[in-house]
């Protein structure tokens, strides 16, 4: 196995040009919400026929305030963003942007997601949206992240709810189906960021982040990779059992899943996980996107 | 989809949840034994919260995939079929 030492000191990397408006984007972490928008929209198709301009709306009003949530983060983390390679070019620790700016601007744009929701969509969906915000900023980024090597496990569940919000923005109500989809996102999120982390040890360890790799060794945080794969493959196709989806999702996420589990078992079995632990971080990204496109394709595909 | 095809989904899925909950639950104590962490009951109560929420939902699929298939129909009567 390969490790990369914590405490040394990270490289500085090449300062960017942005303009304000760069930067305002930035502060949301668009690349981020675009998955988040995916496990949004697509629960909407599953459970009905919403209008576009519902869809739109709910757009919107998701970006906003997950894009509010990024932002009050990176206000949050701003101390350690700074010691951080990968976050050391964000606005606030390259001096490009005043902290305070940034606190304004995503309890802003999060107010006016909340508001939008509720007034437009119903007041469900404006109530789960603004959980998954409170969830990410006070249970995640103010409490978890900092003090347990579980942060991912049960912070998982911030980025969860938007397949709620989809589905009550149909619905205005719940079901077990979308309990299933909430799931499935809090049980992909473990293997996904551990992926992550085992290559990101050295900012981790210099920011004082607690990650499972830096605190539980990399066999064990490997060891529950593998389990949480699983875990995740069987709950995807659980929802077939009691007819919430069909054939051809059953199909898809079978293939998904275990090309998922093909990817975590080379990061068990290689002599240097890097190479194998950055194919199922990307790929994991894919196969969320891929398995939530799946169930919409089962529902709409005339078979 | 057949109904034995559907069954024999439900428990293979329910195995693996189960079993691989389990060794999530063996490796957090093994760590938990080791790290030796300064809040325990804190730590085990993240191990344990999912679980017993992934227990109830099982409950629940198990009564889903066991309750009968029904089908609705919506039946309206001319008014001179009614008769009392």
């Amino acid at each position: 196995m390969s490790a990369t030492a914590p405490g040394a000191a990270a490289p500085t990397p090449a300062p960017v040009e942005r303009t304000l408006l760069q930067d305002f984007v930035a502060l949301t972490k668009p690349r981020i919400i675009s998955l988040l928008l995916v496990t949004t929209a697509a629960p909407m198709y599953v459970a009905g026929d919403p209008t576009i301009g519902t869809v739109l709306l709910v757009m919107l009003g998701g970006y906003l305030m997950a894009g509010g949530a990024n932002a009050v983060n990176m206000y949050l983390d701003r101390d350690i963003d700074d010691v951080m390679t990968r976050t050391r070019l964000r606005p606030i620790p390259s001096g490009r942007m005043h902290a305070r700016l940034v606190l304004a601007f995503g309890v802003g744009i999060a107010t006016a997601a909340t508001w939008m929701l509720a007034t437009f969509v119903n007041v469900l969906t404006g109530a789960l949206a603004l959980a998954g915000f409170y969830f990410y900023v006070f249970i995640y980024t103010r409490w978890l992240k900092r003090s347990s090597p579980q942060n991912i496990v049960i912070g998982g569940a911030a980025g969860a709810f938007p397949p709620l919000v989809g589905w009550a923005a149909v619905t205005n109500g719940l079901d077990l189906t979308a309990f299933y989809l909430f799931l499935i996102v809090f049980y992909w999120t473990p293997p996904h960021f551990w992926a992550l982390a085992l290559n990101k040890q050295k900012d981790y360890g210099n920011a004082r982040v607690p990650m499972a790799p830096l605190v539980w060794g990399e066999r064990e945080t490997i060891a529950q990779m593998w389990w949480y794969t699983i875990l995740l493959v069987a709950l995807t196709v659980l929802p077939v059992a009691f007819g919430a989806f069909g054939a051809v999702y059953l199909a898809l996420a079978l293939v998904l899943g275990g090309l998922l589990l093909w990817g975590v078992h080379r990061v068990r079995v290689a002599a240097d996980y890097v190479k194998p632990a950055w194919w199922v971080y990307g790929y994991s990204l894919l196969y969320l996107a891929l398995l939530f496109v799946a169930m919409v394709l089962d529902r709409h595909l005339p078979l | 989809m057949p109904a034995p095809l559907l069954a024999a989904v439900f428990w293979i899925a329910v195995v693996a949840v189960v079993v691989s909950q389990a060794m999530i639950l063996r490796s957090t104590a093994r760590v938990l034994r080791a790290a030796a962490p300064q809040r325990p009951l804190v730590e085990w109560g993240f191990a344990v919260g999912p679980a017993l929420v992934l227990a109830v939902v099982l409950y629940l699929s198990w009564q889903a995939a066991m309750r009968p298939a029904t089908i609705e129909v919506e039946v309206t009567p001319l008014p001179g079929e009614i008769r009392l």
